[in-house]
């Protein structure tokens, strides 16, 4: 269980690295929007490679745990597919087809061989298959709002609700999972912040923010679902995390029905669009702490309180 | 006809024989009641942590006449830890120690029995935290009485391990030691 002083290691390890890696790869790749795009989600690879190896928290192999089947299976296969589509290989149909994969078999892969696929009963598979769709049509979703308006906000919101899952998980008792995510978080805000100052608008590709979105809506997913099932993490406030980055993509995506509509213009506003998505982050960092407080946070001020004269 | 008798002495003969074979070993069921498994751990090597598994079960089948024969089984419910304290059993529920959603069960299978002084030398495999390892333990005891209308005996054993060996996370050894001791007293029941 990483201590807190390697934790905060561990997280300005994976920023830094992911940040100088996408703004070297940028810069050497600039007339290339392509090859820039790809070496941004390389860079997020290394930056979390970087940051597990410091924390430590680099996953067994073969996959142990649901966290490992996480960083050595569902995120690597994701971040493999949005390289593809950002350096253009692959698009259309077989994108999205590629991905309905993925979504299909995700849940199973980070249950597997766990109580919760014991059961071969009508609820279970109705779960696994809603779980599915769900992921699907996040990451879906996401990655066209992304791709077809080059919304940079998606991105960084979903780099704090990542952030803040890592928090709820650790302050719900499962420490490693919770460095894990936020380690993942910093590496992502590392690459989406050289990725935002080479977005559309700034003589950039936004291909680089397609697939950092696109891949943290996955990475946000999937710690939801193994800190959901494998630690204490609630229902309700995984789901509210993910609704985050959620929201304020829909409310972006709907505002343009209707874009001289007052409201539309309210809500396509980026403070309007934070606020939304701050409001379950807030909500679930404020359960979680109430939480921490009445459960884990009693253990260790009962230590406190022996060692204390 | 001769033949016709032969197989209806053989037949008579295996129905004769077949329940004595199956008393030869007499099969107990763990009294969850009388029993308990526990474990300590070192705690930032200056004192014991402990602890105990509050749901187990299993069988030992015993056998009077020739031991090799006898078998034990264990299996407990990694999520009953209890540690006295809520929260700390809560911690030790989750990915960071137990991963009790992922291993539910810690069980025990033996393997090979053989009579000692006192009791039973087994060896079996051990299965924690999804890593199965061989191991041998000394079951002291083993005299059967009869009491509240049940066939009773009961075995006491202890298990060092360390969590290392057992795929726990190594980063999670630190404040609590990598060694851990399980103390087994179990009583088994038959009618």
């Amino acid at each position: 269980m990483p201590d807190g002083i390697a934790i905060v290691w561990g997280v300005g390890c994976g920023f830094l690295v992911a940040w100088a890696l996408s703004a070297i790869g940028t810069a050497v790749s600039r007339r290339e929007p392509g090859l820039a795009a790809v070496a941004v989600l390389v860079a997020l690879v290394w930056g979390t490679v970087a940051g597990l190896w410091i924390l430590p928290a680099v996953p067994r192999l073969p996959p142990h745990s649901g966290l490992d089947r996480f960083l050595v299976i569902l995120l690597p296969v994701t971040l493999a597919i949005e390289a593809e589509a950002a350096a253009g290989w692959l698009d259309g149909f077989w994108l999205t087809f590629e991905r309905g994969i993925v979504a299909l078999i995700a849940v199973p892969v980070l249950l597997h061989g766990s109580v919760w696929l014991s059961d071969n009963t009508p609820t279970a598979w109705v779960g696994l298959g809603g779980g599915a769709l769900v992921l699907w049509a996040a990451w879906e979703g996401i990655a066209s709002h992304v791709r077809g308006t080059g919304d940079r906000l998606v991105a960084a919101i979903t780099v704090a609700a990542i952030t803040s899952a890592g928090l709820a998980i650790m302050m719900a008792g499962w420490v490693r999972g919770g460095a894990v995510a936020l380690t993942l978080a910093a590496a992502l805000g590392g690459a989406v912040l050289v990725a935002h100052r080479s977005a559309p608008g700034r003589g950039g590709s936004q291909a680089g923010l397609v697939g950092l979105s696109a891949a943290g809506i996955v990475a946000l997913f999937g710690l939801l679902v193994i800190g959901r099932f494998f630690g204490r993490l609630g229902s309700a406030p995984a789901a509210l995390l993910l609704m985050a980055p959620l929201v304020a993509a829909i409310a972006a995506g709907l505002s343009r029905f209707a874009p001289d509509n007052p409201a539309a213009i309210v809500a396509r506003s980026t403070r309007y669009r934070l606020l939304l998505a701050a409001v379950p982050l807030v909500a679930v960092l404020i359960a979680a702490k109430a939480d921490f407080d009445t459960t884990m946070g009693r253990l260790m001020e009962r230590a406190a309180a022996v060692i204390r004269p | 006809m001769p033949l016709v008798r032969s197989c209806f002495v053989a037949l008579l003969g295996a129905l004769l024989v077949a329940p004595l074979a199956a008393r030869a070993a007499d099969e107990y069921a763990y009294d969850l009641v009388h029993s308990s498994v526990g474990f300590k751990a070192r705690f930032l090597d200056i004192s014991w942590i402990q602890g105990r598994f509050n749901d187990v079960s299993g069988t030992f089948a015993l056998d009077r006449q020739d031991p090799t024969k006898s078998t034990f089984s264990l299996s407990i419910k990694a999520d009953s830890v209890d540690t006295a304290n809520t929260a700390r059993d809560e911690h030790l529920r989750q990915p960071d120690y137990f991963d009790t959603k992922q291993f539910p069960t810690i069980d025990f299978r033996s393997t090979a029995v053989k009579a000692v002084d006192g009791g039973y030398e087994v060896a079996g495999e051990f299965t924690m935290h999804g890593v199965t390892k061989p191991v041998k333990l000394t079951m002291v005891g083993g005299k059967e009485i009869e009491a509240m209308g049940k066939k009773r005996v009961g075995f006491a054993t202890e298990l060092k391990l360390k969590r290392s060996d057992f795929n726990f996370d190594k980063g999670q050894i630190g404040a609590i030691g990598d060694e851990a001791i399980i103390v087994i007293d179990c009583a088994g029941q038959r009618d």
